[in-house]
């Protein structure tokens, strides 16, 4: 007892104070965001059934027509579906700048949102050459050729033409997309890249 | 032009006057001069100019970067020269070389006791090209100017404010010539533009104290204008078009810090900056595709406030608030946006004291920050982006052979958009949780708990189909044996992934692999040393059938992937600089499609690949001032072409 009242009779050292306000303050600015719901989801809204065909891209092929068909659709959600998460759109080196090569799935999805945003028709089509054997989740098409014709009017049109590297990454039994390194095919017409960047440009306002 | 302009540079770095070089030349240290080793002239001339190379083999491209770098101060003149040169050639990019070659020189002459007021010239030549099998693109820039720095503004101020007496100014401007230089090629199709132009540049810089509150102020300003010609000519090099405009280019900067310390324990900033620029340029995209002169205005302003509070050792707490505006508009597109960015960060991190009996010693660190983006776009609709996230870290020792680690990190991606058509949210948690376990020197080992999630939510019901959750679980388990130099360690981890889709349960796939590592390593003598490794993995992947008339959902495995690495390595050290690695590796793997039809066997692929590599690596440390590195390896492989890889630096101070 005696001990005890000894030790309450010690006066209590500000360093100490202040490591016990320093904790405190933290445990309590902890549990406040923990707790206040600042990491709550929003409620999606009730699901419309999808108007574009979407195959599950059990084969990298199957992926490809998923794009062209979306593509002729005009709806980006396909792509959307067709892309991994940290999916990458690379440019040309000779179509922009040396700092801004790379585009996220975000800016790459708002840019094709732009393009499909035209009055106009498109038409994709894909021309392999070459591939690797997808193996261990991987796999990527070599010198993929497209070519994106836009049609204005019946008589009036744009043609997008280049080639480039897709790699496809497995996830689940999907393969998505987790690449898109643009080429320039050495014709005359602009790259979808191009294109991606500039479609008032390519398209017309 | 380069060429006269390196003449007189290097005249004026070598070839002084007799008398000015005797008048500057300091005796070199003892010391100095027996680990340089510098040449007799440049010892001789007080001249000690730095060289830095380095050159990279990477299969397909190869690199070389060089650097010179030369300054010397001859009584009153101060002179300065920097090279630097960049390489590229990559066959497997349509043939790429690439070429940057930078050159700067400075030359001024002080007046005054203390160099109070300089005069001199500035020069800047870039070099860039970038050259293909398809297409050409050359960027060339040239500067010239008439440089002055002057402290007599700072002797004003000292004298005649008072309170500004300890405070320093430097005040610096520069006037003279540019000329850029465009040439591209595309498809036969050649664009060129060149542009003289007039430059300015205005800098003024105020740091001091005020009675305990630290202060610094700068502002700078920019001009170039100009005149610029573009040319287009077609594949057979007819010119088919010709535009002359003139170009303007100018900014203005103004920066400010506030920094106060009211106790040793507790610390404040505040920042701040203005900043505009105005770009006026021909545009062929303006005015309805018909080209005009566009002119850009932008606007860049910000604050930005720390304070931090270190009540003890071990123990400290941070808060740091932000906030920008970013504006940029067009005369005559409409491209015009706003970006307002928002964020705060609170930081902290704590030994828990003795009051909280037996957690007492664990240490807490905790930080959450959030961001908030405000975009308006004229051409397209306006959208918020925030970000949140928290982590939290707990340490401690249990006792003399335990250490648990726990961690934990939570974020959310939040976009909302004008109309939601675009309205999403990601949120992803990541939970570690880490046990070390050191129950004498020859033994020991870990177990590791690892999951994570990911959500992604998209709002509207046209994207929420998409709507998917991913989980992953993994545990992780180490052993380790050390006697001596040989160490023998096994690595054990078991993993699943798990995705599910809200709406389309089809999609719902499940991954799981399982591994083994085992590593063992040995030094035969003080010079050589083998490590031997084996690594088995086991993958299989596959989805969820629907159960059919009130059934349970059933796994189905779809896929298998066996794969077994081994390689053997070992290290021969020649000499401390010198050492050769030899590493063979065989890797197999065996795919396994699975039938779905009862009777129908599964399709099995294999895939071995085999590689043999030779590495020497060099390091050698002569002296301070003269340092080489490389390494070369060469690697043979049984499913591809053989490679280099080759790495060689040098760095010099003569």
């Amino acid at each position: 007892m005696s001990r005890g009242l000894e030790r309450a009779a010690l006066p209590l050292p500000s360093g100490h104070f202040r490591r016990a306000a320093a904790s405190g303050l933290l445990a309590l600015l902890l549990a406040a965001a923990a707790g206040c719901g600042l990491f709550d989801l929003r409620e999606a809204e009730k699901v419309q059934s999808n108007p574009v065909a979407f195959d599950t891209p059990t084969d990298p092929w199957i992926a490809l027509r998923n794009l062209r068909i979306t593509t002729a659709a005009k709806a980006t959600p396909n792509f959307e579906r067709s892309m991994t998460e940290d999916y990458k759109f690379r440019f040309d080196p000779f179509d922009v700048a040396e700092d801004s090569l790379l585009w996220s799935r975000t800016e790459d999805i708002n840019a094709l949102d732009r393009m499909f945003g035209k009055t106009g028709t498109f038409r994709l089509t894909w021309s392999p050459s070459d591939s690797s054997y997808p193996e261990s989740g991987y796999f990527y098409y070599k010198n993929l050729g497209y070519r994106l014709v836009y049609r204005r009017s019946l008589s009036d049109s744009v043609v997008i033409q280049g080639s480039c590297v897709l790699y496809f990454r497995q996830v689940g039994q999907q393969w998505l997309i987790h690449r898109w390194a643009d080429m320039d095919d050495g014709t005359a017409a602009p790259t979808w890249g191009y294109a991606r960047r500039n479609p008032d440009e390519v398209l017309g306002s | 032009m380069i060429n006269r302009i390196v003449i007189v540079a290097l005249c004026l770095l070598g070839l002084a006057s007799p008398e000015a070089r005797e008048a500057s030349a300091q005796p070199p240290s003892p010391a100095r001069a027996d680990t340089i080793g510098s040449p007799g002239l440049f010892r001789r001339l007080s001249f000690h100019p730095s060289y830095n190379s380095g050159y990279q083999v990477n299969r397909t491209s190869k690199s070389w970067d060089q650097k010179l770098e030369m300054s010397r101060t001859i009584g009153p003149l101060r002179l300065g020269n920097n090279w630097s040169i960049r390489q590229r050639r990559d066959e497997a990019q349509s043939n790429l070389r690439a070429r940057t070659g930078l050159m700067d020189f400075k030359a001024d002459y002080g007046l005054g006791s203390r160099r109070i007021w300089t005069i001199g010239l500035d020069g800047t030549f870039r070099r860039d090209s970038r050259l293909s099998r398809l297409n050409d693109q050359v960027e060339n820039r040239s500067d010239l100017a008439l440089a002055t720095e002057s402290r007599y503004p700072e002797h004003l101020m000292r004298e005649h404010i008072p309170f500004l007496k300890n405070a320093s100014l430097s005040t610096a401007a520069n006037f003279g010539r540019g000329l850029d230089e465009s040439v591209s090629r595309r498809s036969g199709r050649r664009d060129s533009t060149r542009t003289i132009a007039l430059i300015e540049h205005y800098d003024a810089s105020l740091t001091g104290d005020l009675r305990g509150v630290g202060f610094s102020a700068s502002v700078t300003e920019d001009r170039r204008d100009g005149d610029s010609r573009t040319r287009q000519r077609d594949a057979q090099g007819r010119l088919t078009g010709e535009t002359k405009d003139a170009t303007s280019n100018r900014s203005r900067y103004l920066n400010g810090n506030l920094s106060w310390k009211p106790h040793t324990t507790l610390q404040s900033d505040l920042t701040g900056r203005w900043g505009k620029e105005i770009n006026e340029y021909w545009d062929i995209l303006a005015n309805e595709g018909e080209g005009g002169r566009e002119s850009k205005e932008g606007q860049d302003i910000g604050t930005d406030l720390t304070l931090a509070w270190s009540p003890a050792k071990d123990y400290s707490l941070s808060g740091n608030v932000r906030k920008s505006t970013a504006r940029a508009g067009y005369a005559l597109q409409s491209r015009d946006f706003t970006k307002v960015t928002t964020s705060g960060t609170i930081e902290g991190s704590a030994k828990l004291p003795p009051i909280a009996g037996p957690l007492k010693q664990t240490e807490l660190r905790m930080a959450f920050g959030e961001d908030k983006a405000e975009n308006a776009l004229e051409d397209q609709a306006d959208f918020e982006q925030v970000t949140r996230r928290m982590r939290v870290g707990v340490m401690r020792r249990l006792g003399q052979k335990f250490m648990l680690q726990l961690s934990q990190d939570i974020s959310l991606l939040r976009f909302t958009y004008d109309g939601g058509t675009n309205d999403r949210d990601e949120r992803r948690s990541v939970t570690d949780a880490v046990l070390n376990y050191r129950p004498s020197a020859i033994w020991s080992g870990f177990f590791s708990y690892n999951t994570s999630e990911r959500i992604s939510v998209s709002i509207p019901g046209e994207k929420a189909g998409n709507n998917n959750t991913n989980q992953t679980y993994k545990v992780t388990g180490q052993v380790t044996y050390t006697r001596g130099s040989m160490r023998i360690d096994q690595q054990y981890s078991v993993q699943a992934d798990y995705t599910f889709y809200d709406t389309e349960r089809s999609r719902d796939a499940l991954i799981r692999t399982n591994g083994v590592q085992t590593t063992f390593s040995n030094p035969i003598s003080s010079r050589i040393a083998v490590a031997l490794s084996h690594e088995y993995q086991f993958r299989e992947s596959g989805r969820y059938l629907q159960g059919t008339g009130g059934d349970p959902r059933t796994y189905d495995a779809q896929s298998q992937e066996r794969r077994q690495v081994l390689s053997l390595s070992s290290n021969y050290t020649i000499a401390q600089a010198v050492r050769l690695e030899a590493r063979q590796m065989f890797d197999r793997r065996e795919n396994r499609t699975l039938s779905a039809i009862p009777g129908r066997p599964d399709r099995v692929s294999t895939s071995d690949r085999g590689e043999f590599s030779l590495r020497a690596e060099l390091e050698k440390t002569f002296s301070d001032a003269f340092k080489v590195s490389g390494s070369f390896q060469k690697t043979m492989s049984l499913t591809e072409k053989d490679f280099w890889n080759v790495r060689a630096s040098v760095e010099r101070t003569f």
